[in-house]
């Protein structure tokens, strides 16, 4: 092998750009070297690698620093392309939370502040956006930060947002945060700020545990889904919560492997009590459940049984007062007809007074409103509840003596309550 | 493709320039010259004390380009050696005088060292 072979190999140790650029003017000098120099001489090969070894590792350096630079304007083009897609998911989440403000308006306080974070969360990260395009980035920065802090306000505050709102509402910030910083030097503000999203997650995990407390339901096949009405007796134990299923006939139901994950509840129904040997019926064995939260603020779906029968399952949270267009009418015996038949002072929200006559007509029980001199069905939901038809309430009877003494409920606009006075 | 970062800068704002280069620039103040024309005027003017090889040579050439410090003017067969065409280099204005600017540099310096009498006073 010749010595400008060698040398030819060494030259791999420089960057390939360097190389392509330089090295035949140095294989050139090489040449020139030894034919002045001697060749065989060990000093002459040290001299080649010492400057080999110097020089290569400090050019290989300079060549990833270049390319480095490359990278962030690669990094600023794809950011570009990130701060229009903002600018579009952005007004899509707006959209998206306004859509959800008539639901929010069924629920007081907490729903409608979280609607109204969510959308200026929507509206910062819509600015940021922009800021972004306009290469404004200390503002786009801040916005950031800011919808982040208003999203995760809005969550904690109502988990009412849907897994791609979520990942809008998080992922989409964090990412431009990072990217934001990632081509300068790191900043404090950039590591509080993820520090600080570390913090709060645990915190929305525990966001996402059921409310303890009574909670009321239906269950039924999946062609009469609200054929049982039920109840859920949810209690917090520690960290996690301990619910019991109480349906309205039958024994109760063990609620195990609880799962509240991007808002569908999943748990699997065992019965509470041990059967006697030899009676298996399919509880034993466990009905697996999976119930999306729904935008009324209840967990809806389907359960399935060890023989593959599938039932629907609803589960309304405590002070839930609105029932779903989906709940059948149960029947009533004649003699629970009976029970609420009668004439009922009604005091309305903001003052007003109705007298509200109860009456069965074929097998059915109807109310006749004075105030409103309409004649309608009352519904029966179970556990002395009424939905009237039409409506999205209910109203809820107390009994003294096996007979009916007066109601309550709650409407869009307040709450109404009724005495019985005949 | 290269191009000059440097534009704009004060000379001053160049230094101190490691000795590798100012002996390129040196070298380079003469005139223009080839790679190995370079390592020979450094090697000659140093005593043989400085030898740059082809690597250091042109790692630095390199980055004098990019500064805009050394620029090439063209491609010919040197002849005194009579072969293949090789590339020539000269100093930009800007690299008289940040060669300049380096020599008062280490001139100051030298100049402190003898007040202080580290080195011979010089003859009058």
């Amino acid at each position: 092998m010749t010595a400008e072979r060698i040398y030819r190999l060494l030259l791999r140790a420089y960057p390939p750009d360097f190389r392509a650029e330089y090295g035949p003017e140095m294989v050139l000098v090489f040449r020139d070297q030894c034919r002045d120099g001697d060749v065989r001489t060990v000093g002459f090969w040290a001299r080649v690698i010492v400057d080999v070894a110097r020089s290569a590792p400090a050019l290989r350096i300079e060549a990833w620093r270049a390319g480095g630079t490359e990278n962030t304007r690669t990094v600023e083009v794809i950011m570009k392309l990130a701060a229009v897609l903002t600018v579009f998911l952005a007004a899509f989440g707006i959209f998206g939370a306004a859509s959800d403000w008539s639901a929010a308006s069924q629920h007081a306080g907490r729903y409608v502040l979280a609607i109204v974070l969510g959308i200026a969360a929507s509206l910062l990260v819509f600015g940021a956006g922009v800021a972004i395009l306009l290469q404004k980035r200390q503002p786009a920065r801040v916005a950031l930060g800011a919808s982040l802090v208003c999203f995760i306000a809005a969550r904690l505050l109502f988990p009412w947002m849907g897994i791609f709102l979520q990942l809008i509402g998080f992922v989409l910030p964090i990412g431009l945060l990072i990217a934001l910083y990632w081509p300068r030097k790191s900043s404090t503000l950039g590591a509080a700020s993820i520090v600080l999203v570390g913090l709060l997650f645990p915190q929305l995990s525990r966001a996402q545990v059921l409310p303890p407390g009574r909670w009321t339901g239906f269950a039924g096949p999946m062609d009469r889904p609200a054929a049982h009405p039920i109840t859920f007796d949810v209690t917090a134990a520690g960290d996690s919560v301990q619910v019991m299923l109480h349906p309205d006939r039958g024994d109760d139901y063990r609620l195990d492997d609880i799962r509240l994950h991007a808002d569908t509840l999943r748990f699997t129904l065992h019965l509470a009590h041990a059967l006697p040997p030899g009676d298996i019926p399919g509880g034993a064995h466990g009905v697996h459940c999976i119930l999306p939260h729904q935008g009324d603020g209840s967990y809806t779906g389907t359960c399935t049984g060890p023989d593959g029968v599938r039932s629907e399952l609803r589960m309304l949270p405590p002070g839930s007062t609105q029932a779903a267009d989906t709940v059948w009418d149960l029947s009533l015996t004649p003699a629970q007809r009976q029970s609420f038949v009668g004439i009922y002072s009604v005091t309305l929200p903001m003052g007003g007074r109705d007298e509200l006559r109860i009456f069965e007509e074929n097998g059915l029980l109807k109310a006749h409103s004075s105030h409103e001199n309409k004649t309608g069905r009352l519904l029966y939901q179970g556990d002395g509840a009424f939905r009237p038809e039409g409506s999205n309430f209910v109203i809820t009877f107390v009994f003294n003596g096996g007979r009916a003494t007066g109601f309550s409920g709650r409407r869009e606009d307040g709450v109404i309550e009724g005495t019985r006075t005949q | 493709m290269t191009t000059k970062r440097g534009a704009g800068r004060p000379p001053e704002a160049y230094l101190p320039l490691p000795p590798a280069t100012f002996h390129i620039l040196l070298a380079l103040a003469d005139g223009e010259l080839h790679g190995y024309a370079i390592m020979k005027g450094v090697a000659a003017r140093s005593a043989g004390t400085v030898r740059l090889g082809p690597g250091t040579l042109y790692g630095a050439l390199k980055r004098l380009l990019e500064a805009g410090l050394v620029e090439e003017s063209d491609e010919r067969a040197d002849p005194e050696r009579g072969d293949e065409r090789r590339r020539y280099y000269r100093l930009t204005h800007l690299g008289f005088s940040v060669a300049r600017a380096e020599a008062h540099r280490l001139d100051a310096l030298v100049r402190a060292a003898r007040r202080k009498k580290l080195i011979g006073v010089r003859p009058a």
